[in-house]
């Protein structure tokens, strides 16, 4: 069994280029990534785990995982739910935006404009912040 | 009652993989998006590929892009050899109907070289646009036959 | 449910719901897999926490989901305000049940100074039947029966003196997400075809434009957290507000029922389409 100090926490957005909302999750995800929790916070391809790679389920089932989903479809969140069985916090773009009702974000997906970069950052630090707290053991449980 | 708009010849879907790991999944991305705002935006439809492999589920919503694919031409990108997004057509709704490989075209393209994954940068965005105008091809052909 | 301690928080919990009926119990196994239904409903509505012991399971639950409790109840600290100490029976014997009944009447008290209006159990929705229209892979819906429109897409369902109103699904398509609501107060009178309320979309503010005259009694305040019912269920849990119908037969005579209103809907949707093809034709030339 891994200790928690070897654990890494898996960031699955939803990645959808239907609307921006996906394209805040997925710069947010980046940012986590990069930036905010480099070294803590790992990212994977929700097709991958979709297509049922045994070797990636493996890995996120050995480990914490944060889904981003763009919209209330919640696309990621449910797919890891019966995929692996399990998600240990998500996070939805959409809440986000309600909460910063000024920043309203640009149309344009790819790429993002201003608001929508904004919005990222934010979404990024409540991310991130996720991320610590699980690796530091206080939340264990599922989601 | 269904009624079905057929009178007009039927759009083609796009499903670009959606892969965040891959250069690849970005270049798939951007070039969907170019066809179906910029290249071809009467004749292309895009799907979303997390809704399409989630779709099935009552509560998902992703039926509609399910259902749009087993009665329309599809053409899906592929971000790298794993080949999830054809994969998710044939097996939810029928085979796709062309495949374009990212891959391909940075191998074809060396002095294209994208800057990450999360920019593509002047040089990517360029490369994008070339794929982009191979899938518009890929569309003319189908949109006629359709 | 292995300690006598749970054993009585449940039974504060069941003779509160028995007390109060606009409560609703959680179950917190299914909670904590993540059910929609409850997932949504805490959102948008107050909560009573009933932890047993010190694991604190109930407190847990809700606190992930970035929710803080209207009320904490922790039963060994109940247990010292109270001075009945717990048997340690996994039965509710004469002790326990004391205990149970002190801590429900404070419970209950402290909701009696609350609005509790809001703390209410889901409508329950007969299943429709409806027109569909596909156009690429968009759906359009109208419920057949039981539902009237105005030119304004917006929906009026009379329900003997009262009526629902909301949006249909050809208007919340062309909104796109819907992200805000802002009601209108409760106990106006609104008059056919005046403002109902607004709702926002990354994309525009709209109005609900009323099919119906009346009196504002309810709001679908689930709303306030979960907008995206507007979008996702347009016609049942989207539902907007409520009025006390003033004279309905009157209304009627400028609305559409299901099938006129499915007609208008298709050409509106076929004009659009022709439209939007026609101006990106006109970009690319």
């Amino acid at each position: 069994m891994r200790r928690l100090s070897e654990k890494k926490v898996y960031i699955i957005p939803c990645s959808g280029i239907g609307k921006v909302f996906g394209s805040i999750g997925r710069e947010a995800t980046y940012i986590v990534v990069n930036e905010l929790a480099k070294g803590k916070a790992v990212l994977e391809c929700l097709p991958l785990i979709m297509k049922g790679k045994k070797e990636v389920i493996e890995e996120l089932k050995a480990n914490k995982v944060i889904t981003i989903d763009g919209c209330p479809l919640k696309c990621s969140y449910n797919d890891l739910k019966e995929v692996i069985g399990k998600v240990d916090a998500q996070f939805l773009t959409t809440d986000i935006v309600k909460e910063n009702r000024g920043l309203k974000p640009e149309p344009s997906i790819i790429p993002i404009g201003e608001n929508a970069k904004q919005l990222s950052r934010k979404l990024a630090e409540k991310v991130s912040a996720k991320v610590n707290k699980l690796l530091d053991g206080n939340e264990g449980a599922n989601e | 009652m269904k009624v079905r708009t057929n009178k007009m010849k039927k759009k083609v879907g796009i499903i670009a993989c959606s892969g965040e790991k891959l250069i690849g999944g970005t270049l798939a991305r951007a070039a969907a998006r170019i066809v179906v705002e910029k290249l071809r935006p009467q004749k292309t439809i895009v799907l979303c590929q997390p809704l399409f492999m989630a779709g099935g589920l009552e509560r998902h919503g992703g039926q509609e892009e399910r259902d749009f694919a087993k009665n329309h031409s599809t053409i899906t990108i592929e971000g790298c050899q794993e080949e999830c997004a054809k994969i998710a057509v044939d097996q939810y709704s029928g085979e796709s109907a062309a495949t374009i490989y990212i891959q391909e075209f940075l191998d074809a393209h060396p002095e294209l070289k994208p800057k990450s994954r999360e920019d593509l940068g002047e040089d990517g965005m360029k490369l994008a646009e070339i794929i982009a105008e191979e899938i518009a091809k890929k569309v003319d052909e189908l949109f006629v036959s359709n | 449910m292995d300690k006598s301690l749970g054993v009585i928080a449940r039974s504060v919990a069941l003779k509160l719901i028995e007390k109060r009926p606009e409560i609703q119990l959680i179950c917190p196994v299914l909670l904590n897999t993540g059910d929609e239904k409850y997932e949504n409903f805490i959102k948008s509505t107050k909560v009573i926490v009933i932890d047993g012991c010190m694991t604190r399971c109930a407190s847990k639950l809700v606190e992930k989901r970035e929710k803080k409790p209207f009320k904490r109840i922790f039963i060994p600290d109940m247990s010292k305000k109270y001075k009945i100490k717990p048997s340690k029976e996994l039965t509710l014997n004469e002790e326990n049940e004391k205990l149970a009944e002190q801590i429900m009447e404070e419970i209950s008290e402290e909701l009696g100074k609350v609005e509790v209006k809001q703390v209410l159990k889901s409508r329950e929705f007969e299943i429709l039947d409806f027109f569909e229209i596909t156009v690429d892979k968009y759906y359009f819906k109208v419920p057949k029966e039981g539902y009237y429109f105005n030119e304004n897409d917006c929906w009026i369902k009379p329900e003997g003196k009262t009526a629902l109103l909301g949006i249909s699904d050809y208007l919340q398509n062309a909104a796109a997400d819907i992200l805000f609501v802002e009601f209108p107060e409760i106990g106006s009178e609104i008059e056919q075809f005046d403002d109902a309320g607004s709702f926002e979309s990354s994309k525009t503010v709209l109005q609900l434009i009323s099919p119906g005259t009346g009196k504002i009694t309810r709001v679908n305040k689930t709303l306030e957290n979960n907008p995206e019912l507007m979008n996702q269920d347009p016609y049942q849990r989207g539902w907007f507000i409520e009025i006390e119908l003033r004279d309905f037969e009157e209304d009627k005579d400028l609305l559409m029922n299901g099938p006129d209103y499915f007609e208008y809907m298709k050409e509106k949707i076929m004009k659009e389409k022709n439209h939007i093809d026609q101006i990106k034709s006109e970009k690319i030339v």
